[in-house]
């Protein structure tokens, strides 16, 4: 089968793609991930690169670019050419990443061409526990008050406006309990320190101990015919499924994007890319340009309705400092001068006292800052400025007790400096600076070379031979053991791009 | 009995070439995953995912698996040689093994991490055959409340590591802790102290702060003492500890496998908090105090046999319930469903095969890194006799490239720098930098499950359930030992 489908491949490409690849791509594709190696995505990803190459000659390569809930990877999509070399792997989560962390980005700046995978959202509870299916949370929930505890990611995320929607649509209420991930939310669940988890099909899977007592789609799932839908207990709520997909940056050449829309459609129905979505519980799908972009609209209008239900979206664009802090801040600059000159004179200017103050001013400036967090719905004991307050609080009296013990007891560190170790060791730091500064310009390699010789000349080491045979061998390991076994996409430099 | 045939015939299911040379491979990559700063055991494993689904599933498992089980010794062997942990769980190894270094003792330290990383090992491999039901049942009734009880429990750890100086200690603690507010709030997704810097958002990576707080700033500190830079140390010693010496330090190794397998259960908690966890322990219940931070082999031994004892306890969650313990276990769990297993009860009854060739080949794992660590000690001795104007300057090149890794990112390289100087200038006015790494594990645990039980209910909860209860009395208790100590000896004196 497999080699039947290669074979057609290559005469598919022989026959009828040549001309257009023979533009385009000409060097690889990249996929960017806005997850760690080995999530959900990052596999997905991982596996459409491998069966590419059935298809297509240049091969598809795997970026992650890690952070902020995917502000990262949009940006620095964002920041290439919209050449088709830059592939962004998109999920419904991004919808809350643009809307409540980055003013700067949206989600019409992608072009949306092939949406691959849908997962229907579903409740899932625990068998062992009493609360099993729709009808017991309902009533579990009338009886709770309000303090029903519902698992599940960040406040805000997908799975939070799936549970704020299912609330306002069985006009039931729900405390949100955040996790660091599904699985921690899981295993909370399984430990019955919560009622219901929002998440998908896949979560259920060789776990007997729970099961899924609503399924927010049209169909029954293929695999789990005994759970029911919100539809069939008389409740609309259809159509709410985490999707994930692939986007350009909007501008690429409408030619490219057509060779990129062939590939993944012949990728979507390969049995072994159907075999392997099916494998997680998900269904593959291939949605075009239109289909995909009117989904990723209407989650984004409906996520907006909910975001505000909560009471999130109002929240985090308030802004106010209190300005007795920022008083205070400013006075302890202030003092840091005349306070600074008398300890010069006692001798009390050491290294620790120094540091203990400037403690103290960065402390008293986030205090500040703490006045912008908004508590997202949270009470004020678990709201985003409570743990920082507590600690910077701690570290104030510390610090300020640190000073005053060490003037009392005038009980000051030695430091151990040579003169000559000292001016070495700085220029080194200097050397790395300017390594670091450089190595965008110049590359990883030119500037490692620069900077491993200089390095070791200024630790006044004088064997030429030596340090140049151990700069070139220490370059080749990290060719060898980063560029081409793990494949880090080292810094390749601005001038030789 | 059950379990021993299945096991024997697991160990059958081994019996071949391809399968040995698998592990033998993948005990390797682990060695060199852990040796490289900024591959983490987790990105180690993430990395060879696709490459073992071209395998048969057991074989692909048993690759993923070996790389795990090694990877964790991989780290401790530059935490001892070079100061720099190869991974966050090695940072324990860099308190004794780094001193033996310096005394001209390397291999002594070595050695040690080895044998008690593969008893570690081996013992939680046990552990995961015969008790893992129960103790995963166990580890389920950990909430919020309990969580936080162990991470204060952690946190009291302080006090032994601050070598005399509290205050200092503490507030080392409160700039980890506070460190790691920085970034996208857990529970809002709010950007705390980001001050727009987009990659600030996730807040500092870990590993570029372990690499700056530890080996940046030991070798600007170590040059400016101007201990002598031509040459690393008088003379170096590959000298393995004897068999005597290390049966006598048999119940550091024990205790500390025990604690790793333990807390390597418990979802969330890892082989970080385990080994800083063990070290702490090994440190009361010695005979030898004074001589931990000063080139103890117990300590050594503490930090090995509990990081890789956290292995063999990360996997029982993972294979009973389907729900990991540690990142390196969250990546295996997606390996699996790759291969069309679903992790869980009914993966012992429906591949009862896979299941047990797995265990048995932790077993061959442990045995292979037991071989390949005691000659490959050797090697790295050899490096650690290079001239230290060579080796300062090849550590930065490879700190860089370790923080580089860690997202594909330069900002983290220019943290990892930042937090040199900042090492660099606490260790010069003695403020303890351990501790800094401490506040910035346990504070991410610490803040989510505090402010989780809170939402829950109220404060109370802290102190109505047990487990929590018994956790925070012996924080207070562990917290205040050391004072109350040197306060009964300044009276006896």
């Amino acid at each position: 089968m497999k080699k039947i489908a290669f074979l057609l491949s290559i005469l598919i490409f022989l026959t009828g793609a040549l001309p257009v690849l023979a533009e385009y791509p000409e060097k690889p594709i990249t996929i960017i991930v806005h997850s760690k190696p080995g999530s959900g995505i990052d596999i997905t990803a991982r596996q459409l690169a491998l069966l590419a190459r059935k298809y297509i000659k240049t091969p598809i390569v795997v970026e992650n670019k890690t952070g902020g809930s995917g502000a990262i990877a949009m940006r620095y999509v964002l920041n290439k050419k919209a050449d088709g070399y830059t592939i962004l792997a998109v999920t419904k989560s991004f919808i809350s990443t643009v809307l409540l962390t980055s003013n700067d980005i949206s989600m019409d700046d992608f072009y949306f061409f092939a949406g691959m995978v849908i997962d229907p959202e579903v409740l899932i509870t625990n068998r062992n526990s009493k609360v099993k299916t729709l009808e017991d949370i309902i009533r579990d929930a009338e009886e709770k008050n309000g303090k029903q505890r519902w698992l599940g990611p960040l406040v805000g995320g997908v799975d939070h406006l799936m549970a704020v929607k299912t609330w306002h649509k069985l006009n039931i209420r729900g405390e949100w309990i955040p996790y660091e991930g599904g699985a921690d939310a899981l295993a909370a669940l399984m430990g019955k320190h919560g009622v219901v988890y929002v998440g998908n099909p896949v979560d259920v899977k060789g776990r007997p101990d729970l099961m899924i007592a609503a399924v927010a789609a049209k169909q029954k799932l293929k695999n789990f015919p005994n759970a029911p839908t919100f539809i069939e207990k008389g409740y609309d709520i259809e159509d709410n499924v985490l999707w994930r997909g692939f986007a350009l940056k909007k501008g690429t050449d409408p030619k490219r994007i057509q060779v990129l829309e062939k590939l993944f459609y012949q990728i979507s129905k390969d049995p072994e890319w159907i075999q392997f979505i099916e494998n997680t519980s998900a269904t593959p799908v291939f949605l075009k340009h239109e289909q995909f972009t009117e989904m990723v609209n209407r989650d984004q209008k409906e996520a907006i309705i909910y975001l505000k239900m909560a009471g999130i979206l109002k929240d985090i664009s308030q802004e106010k400092t209190s300005t007795v802090a920022k008083i205070l801040w400013i006075f302890v600059l202030i003092s840091a001068l005349p306070l600074g000159i008398l300890a010069y004179r006692r001798k009390w200017l050491r290294g620790e006292v120094v540091i203990a103050y400037i403690l103290i001013a960065i402390s008293l400036y986030l205090y500040a800052q703490t006045f912008n967090f908004p508590t997202g719905k949270l009470s004020r004991a678990a709201g985003p400025a409570s743990m920082p307050r507590l600690l910077i609080y701690a570290m104030i009296f510390f610090s300020a007790w640190l000073i005053v013990d060490l003037i009392r007891h005038q009980s000051f560190v030695n430091v151990k400096s040579e003169k000559k170790g000292f001016i070495q060791a700085l220029s080194l730091v200097g050397i790395m600076t300017g390594y670091l500064l450089v190595i965008n310009y110049l590359g990883y390699f030119i500037s490692t070379f620069i900077f491993l010789i200089s390095g070791i000349y200024v630790m006044s080491y004088r064997r030429h031979w030596i340090v140049f045979l151990f700069a070139i061998g220490f370059l080749l390991l990290a060719y060898v053991a980063f560029i081409k076994v793990l494949q880090v996409p080292l810094p390749r430099g601005i001038i030789f791009e | 009995m059950e379990i021993l045939t299945h096991l024997m015939q697991g160990f059958a299911l081994l019996a071949n070439w391809v399968p040995l040379l698998i592990i033998v491979v993948g005990v390797m990559l682990g060695i060199l995953v852990g040796v490289l700063p900024g591959l983490s055991p987790a990105m180690g494993v993430a990395l060879l995912v696709p490459f073992s689904y071209g395998l048969d599933p057991l074989y692909g498992l048993i690759l993923l698996v070996s790389v795990y089980a090694a990877a964790n010794y991989g780290g401790t062997i530059t935490a001892i040689a070079i100061n720099t942990p190869g991974t966050p769980s090695a940072i324990v190894s860099t308190f004794d093994g780094y001193p033996l270094t310096q005394q001209g003792k390397p291999g002594r330290a070595l050695g040690t991490s080895v044998v008690a990383s593969t008893f570690g090992g081996f013992f939680g491999t046990i552990i995961l055959i015969f008790f893992s039901v129960p103790l995963a049942k166990a580890a389920l009734s950990f909430g919020p409340a309990e969580y936080f009880a162990l991470a204060v429990f952690g946190l009291t750890i302080i006090s032994s590591l601050s070598k005399g100086n509290y205050l200092k200690a503490f507030i080392a603690t409160l700039i980890g802790l506070l460190l790691n507010t920085v970034g996208m709030d857990p529970f809002t997704g709010y950007l705390r102290f980001t001050f727009g810097i987009p990659e600030l958002s996730d807040g500092f990576s870990f590993i570029p702060a372990l690499i700056g707080l530890f080996a940046l700033s030991e070798i600007f500190l170590s040059m400016e003492k101007s201990e002598t830079v031509k040459k690393a140390i008088g003379s170096v010693s590959g000298k393995m500890p004897k068999v005597k010496e290390l049966w006598g330090i048999k119940r550091a190794i024990a205790q500390s496998s025990v604690i790793g397998t333990l807390i390597g259960v418990v979802p969330g908690a890892g082989a970080t908090i385990a080994a800083f966890i063990a070290y702490n322990e090994a440190k009361r219940a010695s005979k030898n105090k004074e001589e931990f931070g000063k080139g103890s082999i117990e300590g050594v031994a503490a930090a090995g046999a509990s990081g890789s004892g956290s292995v063999g306890g990360a996997l029982v969650p993972l294979l009973t319930l389907g729900i990991p313990g540690s990142a390196a276990t969250a990546v295996l769990i997606g390996a699996l469903m790759l291969h069309g297993i679903s992790p869980g009860p009914e993966l012992f009854k429906e591949k009862t095969a896979i299941v047990y060739g797995l265990f048995a080949s932790l077993f061959i794992a442990y045995a292979a890194m037991l071989i390949l660590g005691a000659l490959g000690n050797q090697l790295w001795i050899k490096i650690i006799a290079a001239p230290k104007a060579i080796l300062n300057p090849a550590i930065l090149a490879i700190a860089f490239i370790g923080s580089y890794s860690v997202g594909n990112s330069m900002f983290d390289v220019w943290a990892c720098f930042g937090f040199g100087i900042l090492g660099w200038i606490l260790r010069r006015y003695d403020f303890p930098t351990a501790p800094v790494i401490l506040g910035l594990i346990l504070g991410f645990l610490a803040e989510t499950n505090f402010r989780r039980a809170l939402l829950m209910g109220d404060a109370r909860i802290f102190f109505t359930r047990p487990v929590s209860l018994i956790l925070l009395i012996l924080a207070v208790l562990s917290f205040f030992m050391p004072f109350i100590r040197a306060f009964w000896q300044r009276k006896k004196s």
